[in-house]
């Protein structure tokens, strides 16, 4: 970059001084290189070829088994398998000479240097990752030299307006938590979406731009699917990243524990969990929930505890479909700009509370700070239900959702957990200031306690409206340390463990009496690259 | 002798301002913007401004310490930015379990380390001292992360006498506290031998052995005070050192202690927690040297009411 700016300069200084040394006649005998018709001096990442030349380059298998045990896969398309609109584009094989072809091809076969941003303690070994691209790119070529950062200071020095960037390249990953291609395509690769918002390569492409706006209006799922198809597909060739992996996580659990679903939201739910001989349950998970109010949470060890006793309207299974869960229906009206929601009837709060129409409006209200809570603050992750201006009571089971405009994953966004809904009395029981600790919902399981630092126990909801859990407890124990979550898994003092470390893999799975479950994530890794390089 | 006191107190003032003016710039000079790191990935850019509203971001930073000490001293350490609860709920519902862990720890270090070195000086390059000594410089090197694992595979997973984490009964504080206590016990052990070895070898103890009195009266009465001031020193640095070193420990042992809010407070990047557990931690840390340097004056009269009287 800085060499550009100074070869620039060079130029610069030496029309300034072919021009002002030398007598007007002169210049007009004598052909001079005029700076117009120099080559035009590019950065290797405008051209396509580059860019796919890296993609080739990088040994995505070499990295999963070296350095996360196995855990993992590379990258078939720019979302994981689990979202909705995925189509299988990828990977980019491993194929060090096709990568100096490309180079070669492109002009650049005597390789260049770039910088390469990345965080460190963000993503499961990012820095060791990172430093093995770059060994992989000095194969063909490439120096890279790395910049690392501390997470909070990495997201200010890439998320920035193209003129301010530094980085050539950089590190990131992205999670699409509601399962529905928009939410991990949009952000990232539609041309709107440029820093402050998420798409940091500054990727601008008309077509993927149109595929991706009229996927957001298209009610009807299959054109949807066959939009985001279309819109991967031209993405995976243009190749505005390296697509690296998708991660991993590993769960293990005890012999004898039946019916766990271990969800790619990073979620392990219970509720059709049974123990051999036991009624209760318990789960080592690394981190605590920040908070179970619907306003304040935003983490998945948050959300894990929350929907075992506060419900969604709609559920996102683990295979990526929408089910009724509170809501039994949801249709868009005619011209797409509302949506209603027929809601299962005969459902009460775990306060005796009834759950109605009143009390979904009640929650998305609080939620999006519309209606009675105008003017107080929204809750953290209000942006799910950004397109959604009113909510309307048509009858004591039906709501309507004014939506701005017409916006197909409203039920996606519906299914999140941190939507979920409370005994509006519960919630106008807190004082000013206060945020529920005690959830108060539908769940299968009721809250019991909440110890801070230690554990959250709940039991079982013996008035559920669906299936009555066979468990009669279940305990979530925060455990920070990896290898005592292990430890506790191996004496008994757990059923079930989340994030096993990948070193401790091969260990688990030679003991008798633990299972080791592996299951896709929903994030992917990638090194983007900056298309704007100034 | 209260003058002492009162004047160490008033000395201590100084140095718990400069720690709070520390504690707030440092963590607010890492680069960064901190309301977006606080708000997470997700976050829309509404959220952010409202958390830069929230902790005075765009007020100058002598605007935000002022805010910060006025707020202090009126007991209000904000809110934690993670969870959304005041601080000092945080760290009142955290401290008893770090003080518990640390005065468990803290005693068997006293027990186990002064028998050790009392026994070790009088039994000098006796197996006992040399076994003992070669213990106490392993408790010293021992990193306490790698000790507690050992620990947990030894007692929890082999042995299942003790729970590998979390706490409750008596059970669970077994292994933290001997994770904890070891090095102190190591340290312990060996001040309070070299110490005793330093005294006995005193004029006025070879004066009361040549009266004629009995070895276990020359040693417990005439040399192990004496001998204690230095241990004394040793202990209370090493509990200030166990309440803010428990960090470890916690983590390893899952403990809902301060030092494990503290460490998780950092990684979730919530200032006001991390510090008001700092401060928490340093307080204590003036505080138990305060107490250490009256017992000072105690042990030995010498040391001082006044400066005259050293004179």
């Amino acid at each position: 970059m800085k060499k550009l700016l100074f070869g620039f300069f060079v130029l610069l200084l030496m029309t300034g001084l072919l021009f002002g040394g030398c007598a007007p006649d002169e210049v007009i005998d004598e052909p001079i290189d005029d700076p117009v018709d120099e080559p035009e001096v590019t950065h290797p990442f405008e051209d396509v070829r580059v860019r796919q030349a890296l993609n080739y380059a990088i040994d995505k298998e070499a990295i999963i088994e070296t350095i996360f045990e196995g855990v993992g896969s590379p990258s078939s398309a720019p979302v994981v398998p689990a979202v909705f609109g995925y189509t299988q584009v990828g990977p980019y094989e491993y194929d060090p000479d096709r990568a100096r072809e490309l180079l070669d091809e492109a002009g650049w076969g005597d390789g260049f240097e770039i910088e390469l941003f990345h965080p460190t303690g963000r993503y499961p070994q990012d820095d060791v990752v990172t430093e093995a691209v770059q060994a992989m790119l000095a194969e063909v070529g490439i120096t890279a030299s790395l910049t690392t950062y501390d997470w909070g200071t990495y997201l200010d020095t890439v998320i920035v307006p193209p003129e301010d960037a530094e980085h050539e390249a950089y590190m990131l990953g992205w999670g699409t938590v509601t399962l529905d291609a928009d939410y991990g395509l949009y952000a990232l690769f539609h041309s709107s979406q440029w820093p402050p918002a998420n798409n940091v390569s500054y990727y601008a492409n008309d077509e993927v731009d149109a595929l991706l706006d009229e996927a957001r209006v298209t009610p009807d799922i299959a054109v949807r699917e066959d939009l985001y198809d279309q819109a991967i597909s031209i993405i995976w060739e243009d190749a505005p990243w390296i697509f690296l992996h998708n991660e991993g996580q590993v769960n293990a659990v005890r012999e004898g524990v039946e019916g766990l679903i271990h969800h790619p939201l990073e979620n392990i739910l219970a509720w059709d969990a049974s123990i051999e001989g036991e009624q209760d349950l318990i789960i080592a998970i690394g981190a605590e929930p920040e908070n179970l109010d619907p306003l304040k949470i935003m983490s998945a060890p948050a959300a894990t505890v929350s929907e075992h006793m506060a419900q969604t309207l709609i559920y996102l299974a683990e295979d990526g479909t929408l089910e009724p869960n509170l809501a039994l229906d949801w249709e868009p009206t005619e011209d797409g700009l509302a949506w209603d929601l027929t809601l299962r009837e005969g459902v009460t709060f775990h306060d005796g509370e009834p759950f109605n129409a009143e009390a979904v409006k009640y929650n998305l209200d609080r939620f999006m700070a519309k209606g009675e809570f105008e003017g107080e603050t929204a809750a953290v992750f209000a942006f799910l239900l950004g397109e959604v201006n009113e909510v309307e009571v048509i009858d004591e089971y039906t709501v309507r959702l004014h939506l701005d405009q017409v916006f197909a994953p409203i039920a996606s966004h519906l299914s999140h957990s941190f939507i979920a809904m409370h005994s509006p009395a519960s919630l106008e029981a807190l004082a000013d200031d206060v945020d529920v600790d005690a959830p108060v919902g539908t769940g299968p399981f009721k809250f019991v306690s909440w110890d801070r630092g230690e554990q959250l126990v709940m039991e079982r909801n013996e008035d559920y409206w669906g299936d009555v859990p066979e468990l009669e407890t279940v305990t979530f124990r925060f455990v920070p340390e990896a290898s005592s979550r292990v430890i506790m898994l191996e004496t008994g003092e757990a059923h079930a463990i989340m994030a096993v470390p990948p070193t401790e893999i091969e260990r688990l799975e030679a003991q008798a009496g633990i299972d080791v479950i592996f299951e896709d994530s929903v994030r992917v890794i990638y090194i983007g690259f900056n298309l704007q390089p100034q | 002798m209260y003058g002492y006191i009162i004047r160490r107190l008033l000395l201590a003032i100084p140095v718990l301002i400069g720690v709070s003016i520390l504690v707030f710039a440092i963590i607010r000079f890492i680069p960064g913007d901190p309301a977006r790191a606080i708000a997470g990935v997700h976050a829309s850019p509404q959220y952010i401004e409202q958390v830069r509203r929230d902790l005075l971001l765009d007020e100058g930073i002598h605007v935000q310490y002022y805010v910060y000490l006025t707020n202090l001293l009126q007991g209000d350490m904000g809110r934690s930015t993670f969870t959304g609860r005041p601080v000092t709920t945080e760290l009142m519902a955290r401290f008893p379990n770090t003080m518990v862990l640390a005065s468990a720890a803290m005693m068997i270090a006293i027990i186990v380390g002064m028998s050790a070195g009392i026994v070790s000086a009088t039994k000098r390059y006796s197996l006992f001292d040399n076994a003992s000594m070669l213990f106490a410089l392993f408790g010293v090197a021992a990193p306490v992360f790698w000790l507690g694992i050992m620990f947990q595979l030894l007692f929890s997973v082999h042995l299942g006498w003790f729970p590998s984490g979390g706490i409750g009964t008596w059970r669970h504080l077994v292994l933290p506290a001997l994770t904890l206590g070891l090095a102190t016990t190591a340290l312990i052990a060996r001040i309070t031998r070299s110490s005793m070895l330093d005294v006995l070898r005193q004029d006025y103890i070879t004066t009361a052995r040549s009266k004629g009195l009995v070895e276990r009266v020359v040693v417990y009465k005439h040399a192990l005070k004496n001998a204690m001031i230095p241990v004394v020193t040793v202990m209370g640095l090493q509990f200030g050192t166990l309440l803010g070193g428990a960090v470890l420990t916690e983590t390893v042992f899952s403990w809902p202690g301060v030092g494990r809010l503290m460490v998780d407070s950092i990684l979730a990047r919530d200032y006001p927690v991390v510090q008001g557990a700092v401060l928490l931690l340093a307080v204590l840390f003036v505080m138990i040297n305060l107490v250490v340097d009256v017992i000072y004056a105690f042990l030995d009269p010498r040391i001082s009411y006044g400066n005259k009287e050293v004179e």
